[in-house]
């Protein structure tokens, strides 16, 4: 059993639909499991439940082999969570925040200081430490968030939308924090839209529309969709374009979206880009850049959804 | 350092002593602590400058004026003793309407901002955050009630008073203060906006309450003083301190009352009294947050919690008058129809505060399952029943020692108090459509200012009855016909909100039946 193993989990608001339904995954340490979907999808439901904040109304959770419901006390030393609104003690500085939440989750006052050192250093914390928190940025006080979700050091990370107001460079920043908490074996449930960015740091995935899961399972195992569009960059277009029309029907289409990029539909994946390019290559269109137009992620979310929906859309 | 270890291991069992400390800390910080005490002992040099003044005008008004009256004592003003009263009162007013009104407000605040969710997701059990949020969250209005107590302390201890005597009042303050702000913090959990209204609210209850059991502890009702945490301290005032006496009844009055063995018993009872019924009343309402705290989607109060707070203030209205029990039919039934009128909006808040909304009881119904009697989903009808049952079985003591026959002022008080009853049991209907039906705020309050209109017609009717103002009159009298019109609807309300309820059932089962 992994960190965290959800089985057959539902939950209804209302009794007439379910937020979530049957959703079942498990989550290994030292991994990064995406949780994505539509606005609407139950992907928040889910954390809160997780987080031992809402009850699931059927099926079973568990966190490190300890019931949600049950051993809420026990999950919650193991857990840290970081909602997407969260709000913060806007009267207190950075430090006293994060020595008023050690405090709660009874880190031991020896450690306690150079723990909060330690994260404020690496969440880039130093020059707003002693600012009140009213004060801050909202990319600061995600970035707080973060700190005060670490600083009891959980075993399990739960992140609702952890990326959603943080500028370019801050979100490399987190990935790379992320990646190092991967390594030191924490196990990482994130839930978020931007998709490129989880793509290259999530272990699998859980895809799951209208409250129930549409796919679920390391990215490498997903289902590809043959055809797939790549975005093809070449240096002497006139000498690519003879090539392109003249290729077998694998290459479904292409199209030209400035001058010496093509956008191309092919069937059979990256044997068939690699053909098209040995080709281009011996007639001396000289390539310089070839690659997938979307990343895996985003190829298996959106075949996921397509076929996710097309059941019930026929049905109904 | 194991000793130590040791003993904070065995206090913090359930996390309580490292909650408080934790919240004390995020609410002092290091540096204020010392700034509040210095306040604190600032009001303590304001209330000896006060007291030391007016004891001053005072004894030289006496000297001048001999002819004041036999009752007076001059000799009583003294600086410390006076100080010690105005350090009591500003006691009171900290810890029973300051503290209870800024917890509510604090538990409303975090509630709203969504830091109490934040806090629900650390190890924290629910009894530790909600002590927390009563002990540690007002850490500064605490810090400051620290002069005045010490005050307090050293004043009695050096005017001779019986050491039992000084401890009482800040026993019964404490007490009383806990249950305050256990309410305070279970109010506060209820609201989903700011809770500026019903923080105020609850500051103007608690005053306006403690000014009524102040007023009752000087006069024949003061068996009851101990129904506000105030009055008992007051009582415990009136009996230790001859000063307080001369100041709050005047000395003629005082003399004349401590005459009455029975009222000395009173005063002394009521200290006493008030420690057991807060003590009782703070266990409850600290399980009815914890269980608040652990899952917000359940009432706050459980219907087993609501039936024995209920039966707590019962207890507390109706066995008081067996000290002196009522003779004649009619006394024991006026008795019996003022109790219940007392405890009539009692009822209604604790059953409203046990009964489940919308979803939970949506939730319920389209599941098609029959809830318990007492469970977080059923409607408060049954609860309603056992509270009335409860308060008839507090109430069949009052007659025991009644004779005579029922003449006719028994036979209209009984009538007053059957239609007090029918009203009672009405109560639950509109409960459970008022919280399964109106989901917004304006539509919720509308309909509850309607109902207490409704609530008020039927007690102006029951009064009329008790009072006799129907009798012998025609059916043209004004008073008649308003007792008919209550009557009529008595009736109709009930069942016109019973059809909409039927309503709103189909209306929430209608999306089943169609899947």
């Amino acid at each position: 059993m992994g960190m965290i193993h959800c089985d057959k989990v539902t939950l209804t608001y209302d009794g007439l639909g379910d937020a979530v339904s049957e959703l079942s995954f498990t989550v290994e340490p030292g991994s990064i499991f995406a949780l994505v979907g539509p606005n609407g999808a139950g992907k928040t439901s889910t954390l809160r439940m997780l987080a031992t904040l809402l009850p699931p109304t059927s099926g079973e959770i568990t966190v490190d082999g300890y019931d949600v419901q049950r051993d809420r006390e026990e999950v919650c030393r193991r857990i840290g969570f970081l909602p997407d609104h969260f709000a913060l003690y806007e009267q207190m500085t950075p430090v006293e925040l994060l020595d008023f939440f050690a405090c709660c989750h009874d880190v031991p006052a020896a450690v306690r200081g150079e723990r909060i050192e330690r994260l404020i250093d690496e969440l880039d914390l130093v020059q707003a430490r002693s600012s009140k928190i009213r004060a801050l940025s909202r990319g600061t006080r995600q970035r707080l968030g973060m700190a005060k979700t670490l600083v009891h050091e959980p075993r399990v990370l739960i992140l609702d939308e952890p990326a959603s107001a943080l500028d370019p460079d801050a979100r490399v920043r987190l990935q790379n924090t992320l990646v190092g908490l991967k390594k030191r074996g924490l196990a990482i449930l994130i839930s978020s839209h931007i998709l490129p960015e989880l793509a290259d740091i999530a272990d699998a995935v859980g895809i799951i529309d209208r409250g129930r899961p549409v796919y679920v399972g390391p990215l490498e195992q997903a289902e590809l969709p043959d055809e797939a569009v790549y975005t093809l960059e070449v240096a002497r277009p006139p000498k690519a374009r003879p090539v392109l029309d003249a290729f077998d029907d694998r290459l479904l289409s292409f199209l030209e979206v400035g001058r010496g990029r093509f956008e191309l539909t092919v069937r059979g994946g990256a044997e068939t880009v690699g053909d098209l390019v040995e080709k281009l290559v011996l007639r001396g269109a000289r390539v310089t850049q070839v690659a997938p137009r979307a990343s895996r992620l985003e190829v298996v979310y959106q075949a996921s959804m397509g076929r996710g929906r097309q059941p019930r859309e026929a049905a109904s | 350092m194991t000793i130590r270890k040791a003993v904070f291991a065995i206090l913090d069992r359930r996390g309580t002593t490292r909650a408080c400390a934790a919240f004390v800390q995020r609410t002092l910080g290091k540096r204020h602590a010392g700034q509040l005490l210095l306040y604190s002992a600032g009001i303590v040099a304001l209330l000896l400058l006060l007291a030391s003044w007016i004891a001053g005008v005072q004894r030289a008004e006496a000297e001048l004026h001999p002819y004041y009256g036999s009752y007076e004592r001059p000799e009583l003003w003294e600086t410390l003793a006076l100080a010690d009263i105005f350090a009591l009162v500003l006691l009171g007013i900290g810890l029973l309407v300051v503290v209870p009104a800024a917890i509510a407000s604090s538990v409303a605040g975090e509630q709203r901002s969504g830091t109490l969710e934040q806090l629900r997701t650390t190890p924290l059990r629910p009894l530790g955050l909600l002590l927390g949020l009563v002990l540690g969250a007002p850490a500064r209005l605490y810090l400051i009630c620290v002069g005045p107590l010490l005050l307090h302390l050293v004043a009695g201890l050096l005017g001779g008073t019986p050491l039992h005597a000084v401890l009482m009042p800040v026993l019964v303050l404490a007490v009383g203060g806990l249950a305050f702000g256990l309410v305070g913090a279970a109010v506060g959990l209820t609201q989903r906006g700011r809770g500026a209204m019903v923080t105020l609210g609850l500051a103007a209850i608690s005053a306006i309450t403690a000014l009524w059991s102040a007023a009752i502890a000087h006069s024949a009702l003061a068996r009851w003083a101990f129904l506000h945490p105030w009055g008992a301290v007051h009582a415990q005032m009136l009996s230790e301190s001859e000063l307080y006496r001369q100041i709050t009844m005047g000395s003629y009055t005082a003399h004349y009352r401590f005459t009455d063995p029975d009222f000395v018993d009173a005063l002394a009872l009521a200290p006493l009294l008030a420690l057991v019924l807060f003590g009782a009343a703070s266990v409850v309402i600290a399980r009815a947050s914890c269980r608040r705290l652990a899952a917000p989607q359940v009432p706050l109060l459980s219907k087993l919690q609501a039936l024995m707070l209920y039966s707590l203030a019962a207890a507390a209205v109706v066995l008081p008058s067996l000290f002196d029990p009522p003779r004649q039919w009619d006394s024991a039934a006026g008795c019996a129809v003022a109790c219940q009128l007392l405890l009539l909006p009692f009822m209604t808040v604790l059953a409203a505060l046990a009964t489940p909304g919308h979803d939970l009881w949506a939730i319920n119904l389209r599941r098609m399952r029959r809830p318990g009697a007492f469970s977080d989903e059923a409607p408060p009808h049954l609860l309603c029943l056992a509270m009335i049952g409860a308060y008839v079985v507090l109430t069949v003591p009052c007659f025991a020692s009644v004779s005579g026959s029922c003449n006719y002022l028994c036979h209209r008080m009984l009538a007053a108090a059957a239609l007090g009853l029918v009203l009672t049991a009405t109560l639950p209907i509109y409960i459970h459509f008022g919280a399964s039906r109106f989901v917004s705020h304006r539509t919720r309050t509308a309909y509850v200012f309607g109902i207490i209109a409704h609530l008020g017609v039927q007690v102006a009717a029951v009064l009329l009855i008790a009072a006799g103002a129907i009798d012998g009159r025609d059916d043209g009298a004004l008073e008649v016909m308003f007792v008919k019109l209550a009557l009529t609807l008595a009736a109709a309300v009930p069942a016109w909100v019973l059809w909409r309820q039927r309503a709103l059932r189909e209306r929430t089962l209608a999306p089943v039946e169609r899947c």
